[in-house]
C-alpha cells in the first residue's frame, strides 16, 4: 500500500489523487459564497479562510512528505493566493509556512536551490540582524523575563562573592548586563569585581557591547572588565574564555544550546549511541553533551539556560509542522495583540526572525537544521546528565517576572513553574523556558 | 586565631590607649537614664572595642575568674560571683564609672570597621557580624529565605505564610504599604474594572485605599487602563531621572519597592514603551472575547450538520466577530477534526463534487491524510487530517484508513500509505532525512 502511493503521480486517475485536484476540477455551486468561478476565494470570511489555510498547509505538507509534488504544487498555489504577510495572523503564519514548504521542495534539487540564491550576498547585514534581534527584545517580554530571571539567579548565587566572572554565550543585548551591573551596584555588600566575557560571531556587536557596559560601569565606579571573544559557539575553545581560579563563574545561554543538536543526527547515525547512555569516557559523545561537559568542567557557580519550550525536533516533517504551527500561531498572536498590522517592524520580526526559524525547521534537514527546539523536559535531562543540578528561582524572582509580564499589557502571557524552571506561556501554549543550574559534584 | 584582641581607642581617632580624661566626672550612670546616641554618630568619648571574630561569636564572653564558668551576659556573671562569697573589695565592680563602649566590626572591608561607624551595642555588633559576614545557617521552612541570626529567622518564620493582603491579580502581601503601592499600579486590577465598565467601582476603592495622597500616578491610573499602562512606562523613566535627588516621593517608594532589580524593570520597561502604546484595550478585549465563542462552536455546528455550509458560518455569527486569532483557528480546526460534523464547513466552501453522488466519501479522502502520532496538542488537527469518516461521513465513526468500506472511486489512496508512525516514518525518511536525492523526486514525478 505504501509503495502504491509513493508511485502515485499526478497524471493518474482522479481515484487516487488528492482532493485539491478534485477541488480544482470541480465546479462551484455555492452562489452565496462565490462571485465567480475564477475567484473562489473572494468572499471567504476570515475564519473560513483561516481554517482553509490550515487545511491546505497540512495537505501540502503531507504531499511534500510523501513526494507527490504535483499535488503539493497545487496546494502551494492556493496557499500563495490565500496567504499574505500583511494579512491577519493566520494568513501571515501560512505565508511563512508556505514559503518554507516551497523551499523544502526546491532543496531536493540542490543545484536549483543554490542557483536561485546565487546572487544573495552571504555576509548578511550585521546591523540588520542586530536590529531584528532588538525588535524581538522590544516586542516580546520573553527576553526581558529571561534576563530578569538570569540576573536574579546570578545575584543570588553570587552573594558574598568578591570576584565574579560572567560568560555570555551570545552577547548581543547590552541591556541584560547593564541591568546586572546596576543590580550588583546596589547590593548591600557592594559590587564585586566583575568580569563579563561575551561570545559572538560578529566583532561589531561585541565592540558595541563593550562600549556600553564599560561606560555604565565607569559611571557607577565599579571594577569591571569586558572580554570579547569573536567566535561561533561550535568552534569555541574554552581557553579563549580565560576562566581564572578563585573567581565565581556564571554562564548564561540564551537560545543557543539547541544549535548543538544539529550535529546529533549524524552522530547518532554513525555511532548508534543512545543519548541516555552512560558517560564512560571511552565512548564518543554527541556535540551537545560534549559542550555541556566542557561548561561543567569550568565549575560554574550558576548556569542559566533560556530555550524554546516546544518540540520542533521531530524526525518527520509532519510532526514538526504540526507542532510549529501551534507555536508560531501563538507567537504571531502575541504580535497581533500588541502591534498594529501595518507596523513595518512587526513584519520584519515576523519575516526575519520567525520566518527564518520556520524555514529552517520545515525546509532543512540534518546539519543545516539548526533550530532544534525541544521541550524543557528533554533539556533538563540533558543538562542533568552532564552533571548539573537544578536551582529553583526564588519567590522574589518569580514574583518580579510575573509583575513584568503583567505590566506588559497583553493578558495572554503567563509564567508558570515546572520542576524548578520557569516557563513563559501564551494562553496555555508553552513558548520559552528559563532554568538555572549549578554544578553537582 | 589570635587571643582576645582587646585594644581600644577613642572614637575621635586618637591613637592612644583609652583616654582616662573623663574619670574626673563620674556621672551617675546607673542612676541617670542611658542616653541613646543618634544612629551613626557614636559618643565621641566612648571607648572603642575591637573584638576578634572568635570573641564576637563566642557565646560565653564573661568568664568567672574563680571557677572559669562562662556566661553570655555580664549580669549573669555578677550574679554567679555572688555565690563565691568574695570579700567585699573584690566583689564590687570597679568604682570607676563605666565608660560607654562601642564596638567595631572585625571584618576589614566592612563599613563598620571604621571607629567612626562603630555600633554601640554588643549584641548589635554580634548580630551585624553574623548577618553580613557570617554563614546563613538558619533556613525558613516555608520559603527559601536563609538567615545567619537566629532571632531574624524566628521573626521571619512567624510572619512567613501569614500573608494578609491579596490583590485581585493573585499576588500576596504581608505588608500593608507594599500592598497599597502594588494595587495602584496593578494592571490586572485596572483591566478588571474597565471590563466591568464601572468606573465608579474602580475609582472609589482606589481613593479609599490610597494611604498617601499622591498626585500624578494614581490619579492617572484612576481614569483609564490604557493610560495606566503608559504611566507605568513613564514613571520608571521618571524615576531614573529623579533618582539623584532623595526626597521620598511615592514614586521613590515604588522604586524602592522594586529594588534592586527594579532597575531591571526600568531597562526592560522603558524599551517596551513604543510597542505598549499599541496595546489598545480594544484589541486585547476583542481577542479575549474570541475564545468565548469557540466553546459554542460545537453545538452550533452539530445543529447545522444538515444545513448547507455557508449558512453554517453565517448563523454562527462569525461574520460579526473580529478576526480570530491563529491559535483559536487551530483549535477550531482540531475540534472540527474531532467533531463529527465539521465537514459542513468544507461543504460551505463549495467543496462539493458535482460528479460523485456520495459527497461524504469524496471529501474525507481528501483529508484522509494519516499522520504519525505527535504531541497531544496536535492530535485534534491530526484527526482532521486523518479524515475520519466520522468527520465528513456520518455513516462511520471509526477510522477506516484503508477505505475499504467505501468503494467509491477514491480508493484507499493516501490513507494506508501514512497509517501509523511506522509507515509515515518510512515515507518521510526517504524524503526528509539526510540528504535529499533529487532522484527520488524525479522518479516520482516522471510518468
Amino acid at each position: 500500500m505504501v509503495a502504491m502511493f509513493q508511485e502515485d503521480n499526478g497524471t493518474s486517475s482522479i481515484a487516487s489523487s488528492s482532493p485539491l485536484q478534485v477541488f480544482s476540477t470541480m465546479s462551484f455551486t455555492r452562489p452565496t459564497l462565490l462571485s465567480s468561478p475564477s475567484s473562489p476565494f473572494k468572499d471567504l470570511k476570515p475564519e473560513e479562510r483561516g481554517l482553509y489555510l490550515i487545511h491546505l498547509l497540512l495537505t501540502c505538507a503531507n504531499h511534500v512528505a510523501s513526494g507527490s509534488l504535483q499535488n503539493a504544487n497545487a496546494a502551494l498555489e492556493q496557499l500563495s493566493l490565500l496567504s499574505s504577510p500583511d494579512g491577519d495572523t493566520m494568513q501571515r503564519v501560512a505565508a511563512y509556512f508556505t514559503e518554507a514548504l516551497a523551499n523544502r521542495i526546491i532543496k531536493s534539487w540542490p543545484g536549483l536551490y543554490r542557483a536561485l540564491n546565487a546572487t544573495q550576498t552571504r555576509n548578511s547585514n550585521v546591523s540588520e540582524e542586530v536590529h531584528v534581534r532588538r525588535l524581538f527584545f522590544d516586542m516580546f517580554p520573553i527576553l526581558k523575563v529571561s534576563y530578569l530571571l538570569t540576573n536574579r539567579a546570578i545575584i543570588e548565587a553570587m552573594e558574598g562573592e568578591k570576584m565574579v566572572h560572567v560568560i555570555d554565550l551570545d552577547a548581543s543585548e547590552p541591556a541584560q548586563w547593564l541591568a546586572l551591573i546596576q543590580a550588583f551596584n546596589s547590593r548591600p555588600e557592594g559590587p564585586p569585581h566583575l568580569r563579563i566575557t561575551g561570545v559572538h560571531r560578529h566583532k561589531e556587536v561585541l565592540d558595541q557591547m563593550a562600549h556600553r557596559l564599560t561606560e555604565e560601569a565607569e559611571k557607577l565606579d565599579i571594577p569591571f572588565q569586558f572580554n570579547p571573544v569573536v567566535s561561533s559557539l561550535e568552534s569555541l575553545n574554552l581557553d579563549q574564555l580565560r576562566v581564572k581560579t578563585g573567581e565565581a563563574l556564571a554562564v548564561s545561554s540564551v537560545l543557543q544550546l539547541h544549535n548543538f543538536l544539529a550535529s546529533d543526527d549524524d552522530f547518532l547515525r554513525k555511532n548508534g549511541y543512545s543519548l541516555s547512555g552512560d558517560s564512560a569516557s571511552s565512548l564518543p559523545l554527541p556535540k551537545s553533551r560534549r559542550f555541556l561537559n566542557a561548561i561543567w568542567s569550568l565549575s560554574p557557580k550558576i548556569m542559566v539556560v533560556t530555550e524554546q519550550d516546544s518540540d520542533h525536533n521531530g524526525s518527520t516533517l509532519m510532526e514538526r509542522l504540526l507542532e510549529s504551527l501551534y507555536t508560531y500561531a501563538a507567537l504571531f498572536d502575541c504580535l497581533e495583540a500588541k502591534v498594529p498590522r501595518t507596523c513595518q517592524d512587526r513584519i520584519k520580526v515576523e519575516k526575519m526572525f520567525f520566518g527564518e526559524e520556520i524555514k529552517n525547521i520545515i525546509a532543512c534537514e540534518g546539519y543545516e537544521r539548526r533550530e532544534r527546539h525541544e521541550k524543557l523536559e528533554k533539556w533538563s535531562q540533558r543538562i542533568n546528565l552532564a552533571g548539573f543540578g537544578n536551582v529553583p528561582f526564588s519567590c522574589y524572582a518569580m514574583l518580579q517576572a510575573r509583575r513584568l509580564l503583567q505590566g506588559y499589557g497583553s493578558d495572554g502571557y503567563m509564567i508558570k513553574e515546572e520542576s524548578g524552571c520557569a516557563v513563559i506561556c501564551w494562553q496555555d501554549r508553552a513558548l520559552y523556558s528559563v532554568s538555572a543550574w549549578r554544578c553537582r559534584k | 586565631m589570635p587571643v582576645d584582641l582587646d585594644n581600644s581607642s577613642t572614637v575621635s581617632g586618637d591613637a592612644s590607649v583609652s583616654s582616662t580624661g573623663n574619670h574626673q566626672n563620674p556621672l551617675p550612670n546607673s542612676a541617670a537614664k542611658k542616653k541613646r546616641n543618634l544612629p551613626g554618630m557614636p559618643d565621641p568619648d566612648s571607648e572603642v572595642i575591637a573584638l576578634s571574630p572568635k570573641t564576637l561569636l563566642a557565646t560565653n564572653r564573661f568568664v568567672c575568674e574563680i571557677c572559669n564558668k562562662g556566661f553570655q551576659r555580664d549580669q549573669n556573671l555578677q550574679l554567679h560571683r555572688r555565690g563565691h562569697n568574695l570579700p567585699w573589695k573584690l566583689r564590687q565592680k570597679s568604682s570607676q564609672e563605666v565608660k560607654k563602649k562601642v564596638y567595631v566590626c572585625p571584618e576589614t572591608s566592612c563599613v563598620h570597621h571604621d571607629p567612626s561607624r562603630a555600633l554601640g551595642d554588643l549584641t548589635g555588633i554580634k548580630k551585624h557580624f553574623c548577618r553580613k559576614h557570617g554563614e546563613k545557617k538558619w533556613k525558613c521552612d516555608k520559603c527559601s529565605k536563609k538567615y545567619a541570626v537566629v532571632s531574624d529567622w524566628k521573626a521571619h518564620s512567624k510572619i512567613c505564610g501569614t500573608k494578609e493582603y491579596k490583590c485581585d491579580c493573585g499576588t500576596l502581601f504581608s505588608r500593608r504599604d507594599s500592598f497599597m503601592t502594588h494595587r495602584a499600579f496593578c494592571d490586572a486590577l485596572a483591566q478588571e474594572s474597565s471590563r466591568n465598565h464601572t468606573h465608579s467601582k474602580k475609582q472609589n476603592p482606589d481613593i479609599l485605599t490610597r494611604k498617601k495622597p499622591v498626585p500624578d500616578p494614581k490619579s492617572i491610573t484612576g481614569s483609564n487602563p490604557v493610560e495606566t499602562q503608559s504611566t507605568k512606562i513613564i514613571s520608571p523613566s521618571a524615576i531614573t531621572i529623579k533618582r539623584p535627588d532623595s526626597p521620598k516621593t511615592p514614586r521613590q517608594i515604588l522604586q524602592a519597592a522594586k529594588e534592586p532589580t527594579g532597575l531591571n524593570g526600568v531597562y526592560f520597561e522603558s524599551s517596551s514603551a513604543s510597542p505598549s502604546i499599541y496595546a489598545s484595550s480594544s484589541s486585547s478585549s476583542s481577542s479575549r472575547s474570541l475564545f468565548a465563542p469557540s466553546s459554542s462552536i460545537e453545538p452550533i455546528s452539530l445543529g447545522l450538520s444538515t444545513s448547507h455550509g455557508s449558512s453554517f458560518l453565517c448563523s454562527a455569527g462569525f461574520s460579526a466577530q473580529p478576526a480570530m486569532s491563529a491559535t483559536a483557528l487551530l483549535q477550531k480546526a482540531a475540534q472540527m477534526g474531532a467533531a463529527s460534523s465539521g465537514g459542513s464547513l468544507l461543504r460551505g466552501l463549495g467543496i462539493v463534487s458535482s460528479t460523485s453522488p456520495s459527497v461524504d466519501t469524496l471529501v474525507p479522502h481528501g483529508l484522509a491524510l494519516g499522520l504519525p502520532c505527535g504531541g497531544e496538542s496536535s492530535s485534534g488537527l491530526k484527526e482532521l487530517m486523518m479524515g475520519n469518516s466520522s468527520v465528513f461521513g456520518p455513516k462511520q465513526t471509526t477510522l477506516d484508513f484503508l477505505g475499504l468500506g467505501r468503494a467509491v472511486g477514491n480508493g484507499g489512496g493516501p490513507g494506508p500509505a501514512l497509517v501509523g508512525p511506522r509507515g509515515s516514518i518510512d515515507v518521510a525518511a526517504t524524503f526528509g532525512a539526510g540528504e535529499f536525492s533529487g532522484h527520488d523526486i524525479g522518479r516520482r514525478t516522471s510518468s
